[in-house]
């Protein structure tokens, strides 16, 4: 634990603040509360109307768990490389950061991909964000959240350009946390995103119709 | 943060004076005067509109609109008044105040700020050219679908409405990071959350609800446009679309929303009574306490105004039960205020007069108010003019009376120069009067029967009288808001100063010059007590007040951090140029006319442009220093 | 006083002389000396196992990200399975999944995102947003049917 040594806190800046937190990463924190409802509204909307289409196609009909499965383990193995390469900067080992920066971008452009790829299928057997309510709120729910993955490449991708230009060390290892909060926060939205639209939105709301049963037992 | 050469297309403004200098400001007391006088401006505009409301409602069977233009009227007058005036002179306070009454020398992200203020100007310049481009929206100001779908509206009017509130949400939770960021950093040394002025523990609840609600009234615009725009189901009938889900969401951040609007007002009050009752608050921690709570419950309590929608007994109940209960901290507050009056050496100026006005008021207000948390009571007021007064009377006889007393209180502060007391005066009288002869008749109005939202009424049923009243008493507010406008013109024309301290104050914001020098602090203070400044011209108070001893006080021991030279942000052009972008390419969604190949999704061209537009000023901002070298 | 209920009651609600509700304050209002263990400076920092072992007030090594990271993957393989088994596990299916989908979303916002390491005020403030929209929503679900069927009123 010796070298777990607290670079970050060596800014000038946070001295002056009066919860010891800099501003900037108090600020992305406010706004990932935010965030927070954000998708929490979208999700919410999709779980109204959970069921509630009058014509297919159903989600049990399109959605492919084994790919899915697939691009939710690249997401999540992003957020690792994006810890590792946030190491690696604030013990100042700057071409692990560069290497794994750069797996960063790579692995979520994969994920972007394996979505680009999920949207076509679903277009060609006829899902649309016009089709049903499955198609409108599946679209814009995991369309927003791609479009919050996109923004945080690019993001990323600056901060390679930085890194390349050699402004990006352990002193400004912020720059990089920041970026780095981002982009945990789209991924634990995904995994949220993973479970309840696709592990128990495929599996035809049998649970919930059983807790229904029961508790129909239950009242009376 | 090191610099990087970076094609900049525009240098950095310089000079601290033309407009140019207004474009690029990042002072928070120049973005504060620009939300002032652009509220104060949409002010009159939904005054107009309500002046045309109350001249069409003045008699039976009238036809100075037709029913088409008075939808259109009371949309934009509610709209208006919420997001184009209250919100935004809140947010002047919040700009002006917040950072000289914790003692700072700017907020924490002052491009940020200034980001804030021109997109909510674009938003809103961009919502009123509605009235020019095909008609304004004409569904309420809470805009219920499905009346707001493509079937029933088909016109752009709600189109414009959805995205351009949509651009209004941008601006406000750019603010509200901003000022939860520099309430909660930003303060000076001693000064604990418990030792902040009540003002800036409102506006820290204001904008952490902001910064929780906005999403959600987002998310409810985005599906609301993309249904409209895109032709998605979200609020779509035909297609399973449920349109209670709009309700739930609107209400979801439309409650909060309420308490956004009043809770700076009545921070501003708690800042007022002291001052001219020349003694602290009376319990300063139950009035913060009472705050947060507000702020808390306020998420629990939306479906009271679904009542009528028929969501059952179960959740009626339970909604009724949060919505009495809401009225415990609100009462905890006005006991508090009445209990800061009492046995003070009242000094019932202009600023103290708007303050008993706004407890008035609240207090009727607020007692129409529990009278409708009862869902079988609330069945017979639901769209009724009793609604229409219960919450005219908080959102006018609390937030406007409030956000008044607050400017006459602040005036010397920012202008240098004392409003008339005078004419101010006048204004007050005028204003309450006129204010209960257009509202207090309306709780008659709507037992009686007459329902809101309706163009004309037929003669006989009864509400000619009280209609009439009302509209006269428009008039008298009509009358008291000019002669605030000549108040202002004749002070600003006057040539007589005002003291750094005209009214022997509590607060931080009095011990700098008037009006205050763009560093604001010379020296950053040293806070050691509630009021600290009170203290430090009266520290024989401070036992008997604080129950803290006197010797502990030490006349203020300045920081000499800043002493030397005070490094100010320069300003930026890039705030305005992101601005605009984004703008444009929220507004190219109105505009659809390119196809995306392989599919039929419309890609709206417009907006391309804007993302481009927007990202130039991104990469200039995050690119360009915050502070100029060699700067001022 | 020893019992946790009296002792969040007095953190909540007891005002001494400077702060409620656990909010941070100024470096130099601080009371208590940081890090003070039984013995005063003098004996080792008291650390409980789970400080130990989650890295607490500090940053970890990238051993413990990675393994973190394989825990993750695991717990996801496992929310795969489990899918698979859908029917046989009924009614429990539902809440398993969204307790597994919790704990992911702990780990990461814990470990990944520093939560565990950082100022307690960073926890405040995201797990406000979370929780009230956590709350919100399960109200909507529960208002427009979604959670549990209606309750039978006799007519």
């Amino acid at each position: 634990m010796a070298q777990a040594a607290v670079v970050q806190d060596s800014h000038d800046e946070i001295a002056d603040t009066n919860t010891g937190i800099s501003n900037r990463k108090l600020l992305m924190w406010v706004f990932l509360a935010s965030d927070c409802l954000f998708f929490g509204s979208f999700i919410a909307t999709y779980l109204v109307y959970r069921n509630e289409s009058v014509v297919g196609p159903y989600p049990n009909e399109v959605l492919d768990i084994p790919i899915t499965s697939v691009s939710t383990f690249v997401l999540l193995m992003s957020s690792l490389a994006m810890v590792l390469a946030l190491n690696y900067l604030q013990k100042d080992r700057l071409g692990l950061t560069r290497f794994w920066i750069l797996a960063v971008a790579a692995l979520g452009l994969v994920f972007l991909g394996f979505q680009v790829v999920e949207f076509m299928t679903f277009v060609s057997e006829g899902l649309t964000i016009h089709q049903n309510l499955f198609g409108t709120t599946f679209f814009i729910l995991t369309g927003f959240h791609g479009l919050h993955v996109f923004v945080g490449v690019l993001w990323l991708l600056g901060m390679a350009f930085a890194h390349f230009k050699g402004s990006l060390t352990s002193r400004s290892s912020e720059d990089l946390e920041m970026a780095g909060l981002y982009w945990h926060f789209v991924d634990i939205v995904w995994i949220v995103i993973f479970t309840v639209i696709y592990l128990i939105g495929f599996s035809d709301g049998e649970g919930i119709e059983t807790i229904e049963h029961a508790a129909t037992i239950i009242g009376g | 943060m090191t610099t990087i050469a970076f094609p900049t297309l525009i240098s950095r403004p310089t000079s601290y004076t033309g407009l140019w200098s207004w474009i690029g400001t990042v002072d928070h007391k120049r973005i504060g005067t620009l939300y002032g006088i652009t509220a104060f401006l949409y002010f009159l505009v939904g005054g107009i509109e309500a002046l045309v409301i109350r001249a069409q409602l003045a008699q039976a069977e009238s036809d100075l609109v037709s029913p088409e233009v008075f939808n259109q009227l009371f949309t934009m007058h509610g709209t208006t008044m919420v997001f184009l005036v209250v919100m935004p002179m809140s947010a002047a306070f919040f700009n002006w105040m917040v950072p000289l009454l914790i003692g700072a020398r700017d907020v924490a992200f002052p491009r940020l700020n200034a980001f804030s203020y021109w997109t909510f100007l674009a938003g809103s310049i961009f919502l009123n050219l509605s009235f020019f481009l095909g008609g304004a929206p004409n569904a309420g100001w809470f805009g219920y679908a499905n009346l707001t779908g493509s079937t029933y509206s088909p016109g752009d009017g709600v189109t414009f409405w959805a995205l351009g509130l949509s651009i209004l949400g941008v601006a406000s939770l750019a603010a509200s990071f901003n000022f939860v960021v520099t309430i909660l950093n930003m303060r000076a040394p001693g000064m604990g959350l418990m030792k902040m002025p009540v003002f800036v523990w409102m506006a820290l609840v204001t904008n952490i609800l902001l910064a929780l609600a906005m999403p959600v009234i987002a998310v409810a615009l985005v599906q609301l446009s993309l249904d409209r725009v895109w032709d998605t189901n979200f609020f779509n009938p035909a297609a399973g679309g449920d349109p209670v889900l709009w309700q739930h969401l609107f209400w979801l951040f439309g409650h909060p929303e309420v308490y956004i609007l009043i809770l700076p007002a009545m921070g501003i009050v708690s800042e007022v009574l002291p001052v001219f009752s020349r003694k602290p608050l009376f319990g300063y921690p139950a009035v913060v306490f009472a705050g947060a709570v507000i702020g808390f419950m306020g998420w629990f309590v939306w479906s009271h105004h679904m009542f009528t929608v028929g969501l059952g007994p179960a959740t009626n109940s339970a909604f009724a039960i949060s919505t009495m209960l809401i009225a415990v901290p609100t009462g905890v507050k006005i006991f508090n205020w009445i209990g800061t009056t009492w046995g003070g050496k009242l000094n019932l100026n202009t600023s103290m007069l708007f303050s008993l006005g706004f407890i008035g008021m609240f207090i009727i207000g607020g007692l129409s108010g529990v009278s409708h948390a009862s869902p079988p009571t609330d069945a017979q007021q639901q769209d009724t003019y009793y609604i229409v007064a219960h919450f005219h009377y908080v959102l006018f006889g609390g937030a406007i009376l409030g956000l008044f007393s607050g400017g006459y209180y602040w005036w010397p502060k920012m202008t240098g120069k004392r409003l008339g007391e005078g004419l101010g005066k006048l204004h007050f009288w005028l204003m309450l009067i006129g204010f209960n002869l257009t509202f207090g008749p309306m709780h008659w109005l709507g037992l009686n029967g007459m329902p809101r939202r309706i163009a004309t009424y037929a003669d006989g049923l009864g509400w000619e009288m009280s209609n009439a009243i009302a509209s006269a008493g428009a008039l008298l507010l009509a009358i008291s808001v000019l002669i605030f406008i000549i108040n202002v013109i004749r002070t600003i024309s006057s040539t007589q100063e005002a003291e750094d301290d005209p009214w022997d104050a509590r607060t931080l914001e009095w011990s700098i010059p008037s009006p205050p020098p763009a560093y604001n602090f010379a020296r950053i203070p040293q806070v050691k007590s509630l009021d600290d400044f009170w203290y430090t011209k009266h520290p024989e108070l401070l036992h008997d007040e604080q129950g803290v001893d006197a010797e502990v006080h030490e006349p203020v021991e300045e920081d000499t951090h800043g002493g030397g030279s005070i490094h100010l942000p320069s300003m930026s052009y890039y705030p305005f140029v992101l601005s605009i972008g984004m703008v444009i390419a929220i507004a190219g969604f109105m505009q659809i006319n390119v196809e995306l190949p392989g599919t039929n999704i419309q890609f709206p061209w417009l907006s391309a442009i804007g993302i481009v537009i927007g990202m130039w000023g991104l990469m200039g901002w995050s690119m360009e220093p915050v502070t100029e070298e060699g700067g001022h | 006083m020893a019992n946790p209920i009296s002792k969040a009651w007095r953190k909540l609600f007891y005002h001494d002389g400077d702060r409620y509700f656990l909010l941070p304050q100024v470096a130099s209002a601080q009371p208590e000396p940081p890090n003070e263990g039984p013995f005063g400076d003098a004996g080792p920092r008291a650390v409980s196992w789970f400080t130990r072992i989650t890295f607490g007030g500090r940053h970890a090594t990238p051993f413990f990200y990675t393994v973190i990271g394989i825990i993750l993957a695991v717990l996801t393989l496992l929310e795969v399975w489990l899918f698979t088994l859908d029917d046989l596990l009924g009614a429990t299916f539902v809440p398993l999944m969204l307790f597994l989908a919790l704990a992911k979303f702990i780990v990461v916002v814990a470990f990944f995102m520093h939560l565990r390491f950082d100022k307690n005020l960073l926890t405040l403030v995201f797990s406000s947003g979370f929780v009230i929209a956590i709350a919100v929503f399960m109200i909507l679900l529960t208002v427009q049917g979604k959670v549990a069927p209606d309750p039978v009123i006799a007519p």
